[in-house]
């Protein structure tokens, strides 16, 4: 399938571990489609908040739209399912993902497409967290293949007070679920899951089996502890590993963790990083800046990750997806008066303290309410509370005809050239080395 | 207490009235208009007689709770205004509603109130909350109510009572005393009663021509949501006495049903029937969909029947599985007021709406215009000229 895009730069990986992980998505795809087709095993579509433990434990081949819309989008495969869905009536504000699937789904869900698609679904989980969209999107999928669907809601609630996300608490999680004057909210969440439990109960014909599901969430936690630790090390200065190959490696921590794949992986990845960092190995010759990315990367460019190491700058870490944010450094002298406006905002301050960020490239995502609606709060709350400049990239993360590379790399040069120059003056850092670089 | 039967009842049946009566029907119709033209300066004004003002976001917010707390809740709603302030917070692709709220709040406009209360709705309307929250000082009180997209599921009654019940402690501390059982039933029979009553102002329109155009009856609509319910229950009162035989009422023309995510101000529907279309009925979260529900009459308690009212009343298309119940209420809207076309205004970005929009589309067997809305109405000569050409091809069928 060729399609034009324009501009498009694939990310260069600069670790070895990270390029097995292609091949992880591939075999994933394979063994999945192979599953549902050859033993019969049900297949569900869901949501990347979908708690993934519960459903491995019943066996259920899930796929996940987003991940494969992104997927699509990285291989330069999503203007025709767009254009299809967009002739259907599907306006084009609406997410980038849903339509590319949409429109994946109305051409009757083509074998000649990367990893060979997902498998017909038998039934569809979706969760109300983060996004409020998605509910409306997956609806439309069931509909379409007339299939059930299980609406597991999060009821998330802002910050209690002006001030704010707080920052008192060891981990964060971006959204806060329920809340102590609303007990009723924890019951409530407590009931989805139970009836989450029900639906895949009566969707598979099995019976949970709770030692399998305590073995599966302890492995799990495993893979989250090494992705944790793994992340520590990407603080130093230079960093051993940088965004280009953290979004690369995400993939089975994110859709496999509970698995040996995701386990050995990780632990193959923290070798290579650990070896890097005793090693002094960097991602650029000299680390002159560091910068993270905040919000939906565009899938279909993801080069643009690699576009500041000529200029001596390294996209350290993602916001989204990367687990950071999760610590506080309260050793750094960076410390805001407050954290921003909902715990989102305050991921992203916590992160360019602790991973000793000089500035932070905010993808604005048009389609994706959930997330674009942070963004100028973000910039705002960065300039206020840190002085760290950021930089607002607008783009669709799937659709490349939203994508206007003159300006991208204008305003990226110009991006560069201020925090370069304000990285020379990190007062912020204890160590001299660092601070002159 | 009126009662609402199938019929027009005796309010919009044929009758006499002389030049008198005409002048007196414009004067309670720009009574109305009134409140909708100056309604900042209309809520000032109880603000001064020493009422506490509550603005509100969304029809799913119960009301009736604010009320019973001895507040006036007035919907939040934006304006035609350029964006200057907001633009600071949230960027220009972003919902033009919004954006429009916030600009208001962020130049003082809404500095009268007394309390915000913000229900989870859309991605959209949320962040609206976290922003005016940590961003502006004013006002006092600030509430966030959480409603469940699952709103047919069954144990979404019993998280939707204990947001009711959390809203009234909350209220209860704001004003120092307890919100009764007696004091709630007392809000949810005076805003039945103007449901009941706006309900009987939409069943003039269904003659053709209509006794009242698309426009006063919008008005007199989104004035429900901006003043005092008592108040607005006695000039319903009087202007349905007086509709009787109304002679300077609408011309007989093509009668259209407009459907909009959301709609703040009649300009819209003027320039429809400026135009030569007949606005006779609506699907609108400010218009039919905010008070077509009533609470139950029941022995419940009434947190119980104000949960159930708001879970089960035509729905936003944010909630899950409202497809069927909404397009229902669009075909009542179309077949009951014999409507013959419809104009769908989405602002732009509203993505409930738009989700639903192609299978709306297939299902309706009437002419639909869709119009990619904006707050401030910038394309406004664009519209006109669309809806010329929509008068024109159902004119011609």
């Amino acid at each position: 399938m060729e399609e034009k895009t324009g501009g498009r730069m694939k990310a260069k990986k600069h670790l070895k571990t990270t390029q097995e992980a292609s091949q992880i998505i591939k075999q994933y795809y394979a063994e999945q489609q192979e599953k549902a087709e050859k033993e019969g095993l049900p297949v569900a579509w869901c949501c990347i908040a979908a708690p993934r433990d519960i459903m491995q434990a019943l066996d259920v081949q899930a796929f996940y739209p987003e991940q494969y819309a992104s997927y699509l989008a990285s291989r330069e495969c999503t203007s025709r399912f767009i254009q299809h869905a967009e002739s259907a009536g599907y306006a084009n504000e609406l997410c980038g993902y849903s339509r590319a699937i949409l429109g994946y789904i109305m051409d009757g869900l083509p074998p000649d497409v990367p990893a060979g698609g997902m498998a017909r679904p038998d039934f569809f989980i979706i969760t109300s967290a983060v996004c409020d969209n998605r509910v409306k999107w997956f609806e439309e999928m069931a509909d379409m293949f007339n299939a059930p669907l299980y609406l597991m809601e999060f009821p998330e609630m802002p910050p209690e007070t002006r001030q704010g996300s707080s920052s008192g608490e060891e981990v964060m999680i971006m959204v806060q679920i329920g809340r102590q004057d609303a007990p009723h909210l924890f019951e409530y969440t407590g009931k989805q899951y139970q009836g989450l439990v029900r639906f895949l109960e009566e969707q598979t014909g099995k019976k949970l089996d709770q030692n399998k599901l305590l073995e599966i969430s302890a492995r799990s936690r495993g893979v989250g502890k090494l992705r944790r630790e793994i992340n520590e090390y990407r603080k130093a200065i230079p960093t051993p590993m940088g965004a280009a190959d953290g979004y690369t490696a995400m993939f089975p921590g994110t859709y496999l963790p509970g698995t040996k794949i995701a386990d050995e992986f990780y632990a193959k990845l923290r070798e290579e990083v650990k070896y890097r960092l005793d090693n002094n190995i960097g991602i650029v010759a000299e680390e002159r800046f560091r910068l993270a990315w905040s919000g939906i990367p565009f899938w279909y460019n993801m080069g643009l990750l690699n576009y500041f190491e000529d200029y001596g700058g390294v996209v350290v870490i993602d916001t989204q997806y990367g687990a950071a944010g999760t610590t506080i450094n309260t050793s750094s002298p960076r410390q805001p008066r407050r954290w921003g406006m909902n715990r989102m905002v305050a991921s992203v301050v916590r992160a360019v303290i602790d991973y000793n960020l000089d500035g932070v490239v905010l993808s604005y995502t048009p389609t994706c309410r959930a997330l674009y609606i942070n963004q100028l709060e973000l910039k705002n709350t960065l300039e206020e509370e840190l002085d760290v400049p950021a930089l607002l990239l607008e783009s669709d993360m799937v659709d490349p005809s939203s994508y206007n590379e003159a300006e991208t790399m204008m305003r990226l040069d110009a991006f560069i050239e201020q925090v370069a120059e304000k990285a020379k003056h990190r007062d912020w850092l204890k160590d001299e080395r660092s601070k002159r670089l | 207490m009126r009662r609402w039967g199938a019929g027009c009842g005796h309010h919009c049946g044929e009758g006499g009235v002389g030049a008198d009566g005409e002048s007196e029907i414009n004067a309670m119709f720009s009574k109305f208009e009134e409140v909708v033209s100056q309604r900042h300066d209309v809520a000032a004004r109880y603000k001064g007689q020493g009422r506490k003002i509550v603005g509100y976001f969304c029809d799913y917010t119960p009301e009736e709770v604010i009320h019973a707390a001895g507040l006036i809740p007035v919907r939040i709603t934006g304006a035609k205004d350029q964006i200057d302030k907001a633009d600071r917070y949230l960027q220009t692709n972003v919902c033009s509603f919004a954006r429009s709220c916030l600009e208001l709040a962020l130049r003082g406009t809404y500095d009268y109130l007394d309390g915000l209360v913000v229900t989870h709705t859309c991605d959209v309307i949320t962040k609206m909350y976290e922003i005016w929250q940590y961003r502006l000082e004013k006002p006092d009180f600030l509430h966030y109510v959480w409603f469940p997209h699952n709103i047919y599921d069954q144990a979404a009654l019993q998280v939707v009572e204990g947001e009711i019940n959390r809203l009234k402690r909350s209220l209860e501390e704001f004003t120092g005393s307890e919100i009764s059982d007696e004091a709630l039933n007392h809000s949810i029979e005076v805003y039945n009663t103007n449901r009941r009553l706006l309900k009987e102002v939409y069943e003039c329109r269904k003659s053709d021509p209509p006794k009242i155009s698309g426009t006063e009856a919008f008005t007199v609509t989104l004035s429900a949501l901006l003043m005092p319910r008592e108040e607005h229950n006695i000039l319903l009162e009087e202007l349905l006495s007086n509709i009787e035989g109304r002679k300077d009422g609408p011309q007989r023309n093509t009668r259209l049903m407009i459907a909009a995510s959301m709609l703040d101000d009649v300009d819209l529907i003027r320039v429809i029937e400026e135009r030569g279309g007949n606005v006779v009925s609506d699907d609108l979260c400010t218009g039919s969909r905010y008070f077509w529900d009533l609470v139950e009459d029941s022995d419940r308690p009434p947190v119980t029947r104000l949960a159930e009212r708001y879970l089960g009343k035509v729905p936003c298309p944010r909630s899950y599985q409202s497809e069927e119940p909404r397009f229902a209420h669009i075909k009542a809207m179309i077949n009951d007021y014999n409507a013959q076309g419809v104009v769908l205004y989405i602002l732009r970005c509203c993505d409930a709406h738009l989700y639903q929009y192609p299978k709306l589309q297939k299902e309706l067997d009437v002419p639909l215009l869709y119009i990619q809305g904006e707050q401030t109405l910038s394309g406004l000569a664009q519209i006109t000229n669309r809806v010329d050409a929509f008068l024109e091809m159902i004119g011609g069928i």
